[in-house]
């Protein structure tokens, strides 16, 4: 038995790729930096060492190399397989000797080496390489005037922008898209550092261009972000054009340009535009997490478009206050179902500071609508709005099945709140058990829901094993959507 | 269904200003595709980029959706590009799938909205930031990027583009993960003192195989494989590219990226990052410790049975009133358990305020339609893997490092400064 597990050992032995090859050049116990440093540069410059050596020497250059090491890391800058591991180092070594070097090698080397040249000088941004980066901009090799084009932008600076410019406005496409990146790439960098005047002007210079589409998007958001509280005549011109991808740029504006003053300049724009730009309009203000712009959703609330009313609804789940709940009320009632439901979410999570929100919604348990009476009692129960329980008690004999079936809900969810008076709680508890008895014949499933999370521990010993999270499985999304279908 | 309707993108008929008065505000059954797709201006348009395993799974997820449509993908490998092409052909019931080798064709496609890129990690930040400069809107696997610089020029492409860009941090559309962060960010657990998650504690290593033979570009495009990384013979096993070090970046990011990121939000932190990172004298990186500037320990944990017992990528939060903990496929666990009576109130809040989908390529979509940023936008994807490779590179220089996240750098630390970057083997480059 041992003898054949040994052999099957050795033949998988046999089989198995060959080993690596492993990096000789390693760093050697007791050796400096310096002197590790001298070995690895020896390591380059002998004959016959190994590609995968120096290409590990390299690595190690990148982290402990000086300006002695540059001599032998640049030449190899014209090595089909080395050059780009030399740069790992080159890049990296904090001497203007590395320029000097790379700068020599942009008139040197050829072909793919000399944009990993072009490259390199782009990430170091070496302001003495522009002019003859400027040259490479109509190279007839479109790789290495491209590269040349995107590391102008990366330097940046008053000559390199001159450089982009001019190119922007000729040359191949290619090259005048590059170019534009390039220059909203050192716009950017002027935004980021407060040199927003500079940033306006040339994001305005690359809008004039008319570059191709993506720069022109970028260049737009650059001019509104740049221009800030400014911006927004700007924005809303965006919004109400008919370039949907301008809007595009414009809400995601609404969502960072910071103030409730834009707020409520942006607010006043939603009644204004045809009702799919309404939906976006008001989902971006939402996002925006300001009050300023309750009055516009409150008015959107009515609108005659179910989408518009759902959006609307769903922005008042985030900025809204006690004004919002009959609004909220009136939606939960909505002849479309989707609305009647983003209604009752809004209603259970809207914020409530001072407890104003939990007295609005308490008020609509008595509602003559026996809609508004099941999102009430649903809601207040959810919210654990502290002494709901006798409220929603009041409405397990309702005439309204579906309210009879939200209040054991909401007793439910008060029956099992952390905090809460515990005389209330077993009120609630009671409450919703004798409603769950009741209900057990006509709703079966949300009756054994409610008695099994009123007598089952809510939170297990240890951790749980479930088959999916639901929620990144496919096997509960398929669970879900067949229950859907049924 | 025709291939001329197929190809009417979102994006095209948005272009129309006869969108503004004919789309309409809810889809009519009448305007809804075969077996009940959207209608072309409800449709995002994608192209799949890199499709391998859990490509696969993705791209599935998003074709679940009837506003989805795939037309396109691209993969160096010729059997990836059949297998995949097939699998979208029997999704739509026709056979005009367009393979392609080399991404850069894809993306010049007009009528793509949206690219899936589930290549090997190398390319994430190389491709994504490419898709979003022709237009695109990204959902990209994670690790977002595979250095520090890269993940930067990731997230500023994102901003600068005005593109939607998904990181594939599933998690954070998970209710059972969103129940804990709410508990830890409302200070239901207390003050946090400890978050303890895992990693898989395995290093990733560089070598080279003996050359071989390179296959046809038809049957694998070894140049494009390798693409932004530094070159090498070709050999079949880096076919399977992880733990080589310049394909992968190791077990820290591995896991990392998924509980460095739900670490980060269940601190508040998600625009920041530990400051000190103190090197456990290993090379697998357990036990390895992070501090945030308010003092909270972030520590990793390899697949250590006690914690939590069973799952991958946990997470355990710990506070001066209680503890909660979660990993994949296991439920929300905490203390005190009273704590259970809150979770239907906090998710409802959570929904009500983010108004977020439990279902994260749903919320991609969601937001490529209304240009509001993904749950795992750019920025706090790069910032979450950003401890991974600030992580690694204290791994690399075997010692501990302090971290600036406000300037993204080492302060005073050469060495480790150099190491931010990762040089890309030309013509690619940020």
């Amino acid at each position: 038995m041992e003898a054949t597990k040994e052999t099957k050992k050795k033949e998988r032995k046999a089989k198995a790729p060959a080993p690596a090859a492993q990096p000789t050049p390693g760093p050697i116990p007791g050796e400096t930096k310096e002197q590790e440093e001298r070995r690895l540069i020896g390591l380059l410059q002998a004959a016959g060492t190994p590609e995968f050596d120096k290409d590990v020497a390299c690595r190690r250059l990148g982290i402990i190399g000086t300006r002695a090491s540059v001599p032998a890391l640049a030449a190899l800058l014209d090595d089909e397989h080395l050059c780009d591991v030399a740069r790992w180092a080159l890049e990296k070594i904090p001497d203007p000797s590395v320029d000097k070097a790379l700068r020599a090698a942009l008139n040197t080397v050829k072909g793919r080496n000399r944009i990993a040249v072009i490259n390199s000088i782009g990430a170091r941004g070496d302001r003495e390489a522009v002019a003859g980066l400027a040259k490479c901009i109509s190279d007839s090799d479109m790789e290495v005037a491209l590269a040349a084009t995107a590391a102008l932008g990366r330097i940046g600076g008053p000559e390199a922008v001159a450089a982009l410019t001019k190119a922007m406005g000729s040359g191949p496409a290619a090259v005048q898209a590059e170019a534009g990146d390039a220059l909203t790439r050192i716009a950017e960098g002027m935004l980021a550092a407060g040199r927003n005047a500079e940033a306006v002007k040339l994001f305005d210079a690359v809008r004039a261009a008319k570059p191709a589409k993506p720069v022109m998007l970028a260049a737009m958001r650059g001019a509104i972000m740049a221009r800030k509280s400014e911006g927004a005549a700007l924005l809303i011109e965006q919004i109400k054009g008919e370039d949907w991808e301008m809007c595009d740029v414009a809400l995601r504006a609404v969502r960072e340009l910071p103030g409730a003053e834009m707020t409520k300049a942006l607010a006043a724009e939603v009644a204004k535009l045809p009702p799919p730009k309404q939906v976006l309009l008001l989902k971006a203000l939402g996002d925006r997490h300001d009050r300023a712009a309750l009055p516009a959703a409150l008015e959107a609330a009515k609108s005659s478009e179910a989408k518009v009313r759902a959006a609307a609804v769903e922005v008042l789940g985030q900025i809204g206050d006690e004004s919002a709940a009959p609004a909220l009320f009136a939606a939960a009632a909505d002849s479309e179902p989707a609305v009647a439901r983003v209604a009752l979410a809004s209603l259970i999570g809207m914020p409530d500071a001072g407890g104003k929100v939990n007295a609005a919604i308490l008020s609509g348990v008595a509602d003559k609508n026996p809609k508004i009476r099941a999102a009430a009692v649903e809601a207040a129960g959810k919210r654990h709005i502290p002494k709901a329980a006798s409220a929603i008690a009041k409405v397990a004999e309702d005439s309204d099945v579906q309210v009879r079936v939200a209040a054991m809900k909401g007793l439910t969810a008060l029956a099992v709140m952390q905090k809460g008076e515990a005389a209330e709680k077993e009120q609630a508890k009671k409450a919703a058990l004798a409603l769950a008895e009741k209900l057990a014949a006509s709703h079966a499933f949300e009756a054994a829901e409610a008695k099994k999370r009123l007598t089952q521990p809510l939170a297990p010993e240890g951790f749980v094993k479930i088959v999916s999270t639901g929620l990144a499985g496919g096997a509960a999304k398929a669970k879900q959507e067949k229950q859907e279908k049924k | 269904m025709g291939r001329k309707e197929i190809r009417f993108s979102r994006r095209a008929f948005l272009k129309s200003a006869a969108a503004l008065v004919a789309a309409p505000t809810i889809i009519p059954a009448t305007a809804l595709g075969r077996e009940g797709r959207a209608a072309p201006s409800e449709r995002v348009v994608m192209g799949a980029l890199g499709i391998g395993g859990r490509g696969t799974f993705d791209l599935k997820r998003l074709m679940s959706f009837g506003d989805v449509q795939f037309v396109a993908l691209a993969d160096v490998r010729q059997e990836n590009r059949e297998r995949v092409k097939k699998i979208i052909d029997d999704e739509y019931g026709f056979n005009s799938t367009k393979p392609y080798i080399d991404f850069r064709e894809m993306l010049a496609r007009e009528d793509i909205d949206a690219v899936l890129i589930a290549t090997g990690d190398r390319w994430h930040a190389l491709a994504a930031s490419w898709a979003m400069k022709a237009g695109k809107d990204v959902y990209c696997e994670k690790p977002c990027s595979m250095s520090i610089a890269q993940g930067r020029f990731m997230a500023d492409t994102a901003r600068r583009y005005n593109r939607v860009y998904q990181a594939g941090t599933q998690r954070r559309s998970e209710e059972p993960f969103v129940f804990l962060m709410e508990m830890a960010r409302r200070g239901m657990l207390g003050q946090i003192k400890t978050i303890i998650v895992h990693i898989m504690a395995r290093p990733a290593t560089h070598q080279w195989f003996p050359p071989e033979p390179e296959p046809p570009r038809e049957v694998l495009d070894w140049d494009l494989f390798l693409g932004p990384t530094p070159w090498r013979p070709y050999n079949k096993r880096f076919i399977q590219w992880h733990w080589h070090s310049d394909m992968h970046g190791g077990g820290i990011p591995e896991w990392g990226s998924h509980t460095f990121d739900m670490a980060q939000w269940a601190h508040d932190s998600e625009n920041s990052a530990p400051i000190e990172y103190e090197y456990p004298h290993n090379d697998t990186g357990e036990g390895f410790v992070c501090t945030y500037a308010d003092g909270v320990k972030l520590i990793f944990k390899g697949s250590d049975p006690a914690f939590p017992p069973g799952g991958t990528c946990g997470i355990k939060v710990e506070g001066t009133e209680g503890w909660a903990a979660c990993s994949d496929h296991y439920d929300t666990a905490f203390e005190p358990k009273s704590l259970a009576g809150e979770r239907e109130k906090i998710i409802a809040e959570y929904q009500a305020r983010t108004g977020r989908v439990f279902d994260h390529w749903r919320d991609f979509v969601d937001c490529v339609k209304s240009r509001r940023l993904a749950v795992a936008h750019a920025e706090v994807a790069h910032r979450s893997t950003s401890i991974a490779h600030v992580a690694n590179i204290a791994m690399e220089l075997k010692r501990n490092v302090k971290w600036d996240p406000v300037k993204e750098e080492f302060p005073g630390d050469d060495e480790a400064n150099r190491l931010r970057s990762r040089p890309m083997r030309a013509p690619w480059r940020l």
